[in-house]
C-alpha cells in the first residue's frame, strides 16, 4: 500500500499491493516515481571501491606533456585549480566542486546514510543526511569532467607529445564505480524499512 | 476521465520523499523538509534566472574562450573557433562533441525553458504532456554543457611553458560558466505540475 502523488503533474496515486523491486510509474504523464534500488549492502560495498579509486586519484598525475625536451603533468585538482592562477577564482571553485568535491561528498553522504542504518539506527536520525543528498545531486559532474580530459587529449596530442598517466584510470574507474553505486542507491529506500 | 491532483483533494506532496500529507502541514514528518504544495514564487524564479543565463550566453559567445600565446604570437579563440578548429583538423567527432555541448545543447536548454514558461503563462494544458517530456530531457543533458569548462581547465593547466607556449583562460569561461549555472538553477526551479494544474476543471467543462 503506497499513497503518493505524481511530482510531476500533480495527481494523487494510491497503490494497493506496494512491491518495493518494482518500478511504477504515474497513470497520467507515465513519469517514474518509484525507481527499484539494489539492496544497500551492494551499494556500500560499490561505494567503498570507489572511495579506493579516488584514493590514488588525488596524488597521481593525469597526463604528461612534452615540449622541447620539457616535461609538464597535472593532478586532477590542480587541472581545475589553473583558473585560480589566472585570476578566475570563482570558476575554479565551481569546476572543483561540480567535477571533484561534490561527487565524492554525495560518496560519503551514501556511506554515512548506510552505516547508521546498518547498526540499527532509525530513519529519523540520517533525515538531514538525505535532504543534503537531494539537493546536491544535480551538481555532481564528474562524469563531464572525464570526457573534458578525453577531448583536450586529443586536442593537445596534435600540438605536443603526450601520454597517459595512470592518475587518469584511477578517475576512470572511480567514475564508473560512482556511477553504479548513484544508479543502485535509490535514497528513498531509506523509508522502506523492509530493504535494510 | 477525471483525475484527483493534490490540490482537489487537499494534500501537499513532499518533494523529497514523495509523502503525502495534509495541507495544514508545513514540514515533512519523515525527511524533515518544507513542504511546498507547488515550489515557491517558481514561475518568478525561473523567469529570473533564466534571463540572467541568456544575457550571460552572449560575452560566453563572444569573448575569448582562451588566450594561446605560443612564439610570441597570441592567438584568443571563441567557443565556435574552438568547433571550427576540430573541423579544419578533420576531428569531426570531437568537433559535434564540443559544438553539442557548448552551442546546441545550452540553446537548446534555454529554449525548452521559456517553451514551458509560455506553456505554463499562457494554460496552453494540452502541451503539458509534450512539455514534460521536454523537460525531462533537460534535466539528462543539461550537466554535459559544463564540458567546455573542463577541457579549458586542462588546456590552460597543461600547456604552462613559458616563453614557449601557454594558455590562458579568457573571459568567455566566467560568463559560460555562469550561463550554465543559472540554467540548471532555472530548471530546479521550474515546477511542471504548473502545466498541468486546473486541467481536471477544464476535463469536467468539457464533459
Amino acid at each position: 500500500m503506497k499513497h503518493t502523488a505524481c511530482k510531476d503533474c500533480g495527481i494523487v496515486i494510491d497503490v494497493d499491493s506496494f512491491d518495493s523491486t518494482q518500478q511504477y510509474s504515474c497513470p497520467r504523464c507515465h513519469s517514474v516515481f518509484y525507481r527499484p534500488g539494489e539492496s544497500f549492502d551492494l551499494i556500500l560495498v560499490m561505494a567503498i571501491t570507489s572511495f579506493l579509486f579516488f584514493i590514488p586519484t588525488t596524488f597521481l598525475p593525469i597526463m604528461t606533456i612534452e615540449i622541447m625536451g620539457q616535461h609538464h603533468s597535472v593532478t586532477l585538482l590542480e587541472a581545475v585549480w589553473y583558473f585560480a592562477k589566472d585570476g578566475y577564482m570563482i570558476i575554479a571553485i565551481i569546476a572543483a566542486g561540480a567535477g571533484i568535491v561534490i561527487p565524492l561528498t554525495l560518496l560519503v553522504l551514501i556511506m554515512m546514510i548506510i552505516f547508521p542504518l546498518k547498526f540499527g539506527a532509525s530513519s529519523q536520525s540520517i533525515r538531514a543526511l538525505y535532504r543534503y543528498y537531494e539537493h546536491l545531486t544535480p551538481w555532481a559532474m564528474a562524469e563531464v569532467y572525464l570526457i573534458g580530459m578525453f577531448v583536450s587529449i586529443v586536442k593537445l596530442g596534435g600540438m605536443a607529445g603526450l601520454h597517459i598517466d595512470y592518475g587518469l584510470y584511477s578517475f576512470g574507474f572511480f567514475i564508473m564505480a560512482f556511477f553504479i553505486t548513484v544508479i543502485w542507491f535509490n535514497p528513498d529506500d531509506i523509508w522502506n524499512q523492509n530493504e535494510i | 476521465m477525471k483525475y484527483k491532483t493534490d490540490i482537489s483533494e487537499g494534500k501537499v506532496l513532499c518533494h523529497l520523499c514523495e509523502l503525502l500529507h495534509d495541507d495544514k502541514e508545513h514540514e515533512c514528518s519523515q525527511c524533515g523538509e518544507k513542504l511546498h504544495q507547488r515550489l515557491p514564487d517558481s514561475l518568478a524564479q525561473t523567469w529570473g534566472y533564466l534571463l540572467a543565463a541568456t544575457l550571460f550566453l552572449i560575452p560566453a559567445n563572444l569573448l575569448p574562450m582562451m588566450v594561446v600565446t605560443a612564439m610570441g604570437t597570441e592567438d584568443a579563440s571563441t567557443i565556435m573557433e574552438g568547433v571550427v578548429y576540430f573541423f579544419h583538423h578533420a576531428e569531426y567527432g570531437l568537433g559535434g562533441v564540443i559544438f553539442i555541448a557548448s552551442v546546441a545543447v545550452p540553446v537548446f536548454k534555454l529554449g525548452v525553458i521559456y517553451y514551458l514558461l509560455l506553456v505554463v503563462q499562457f494554460k496552453q494544458h494540452d502541451k503539458a504532456m509534450g512539455g514534460l517530456k521536454l523537460f525531462h530531457i533537460i534535466h539528462v543533458i543539461g550537466k554535459w554543457s559544463m564540458l567546455d569548462i573542463f577541457v579549458v581547465a586542462m588546456m590552460v593547466s597543461m600547456v604552462q611553458f613559458q616563453g614557449l607556449a601557454t594558455i590562458e583562460t579568457g573571459g568567455a569561461a566566467i560568463a559560460f560558466c555562469a550561463a550554465v549555472i543559472f540554467t540548471i538553477i532555472a530548471s530546479e526551479k521550474f515546477d511542471p505540475r504548473l502545466m498541468f494544474d486546473n486541467e481536471v476543471i477544464k476535463e469536467e467543462e468539457v464533459k
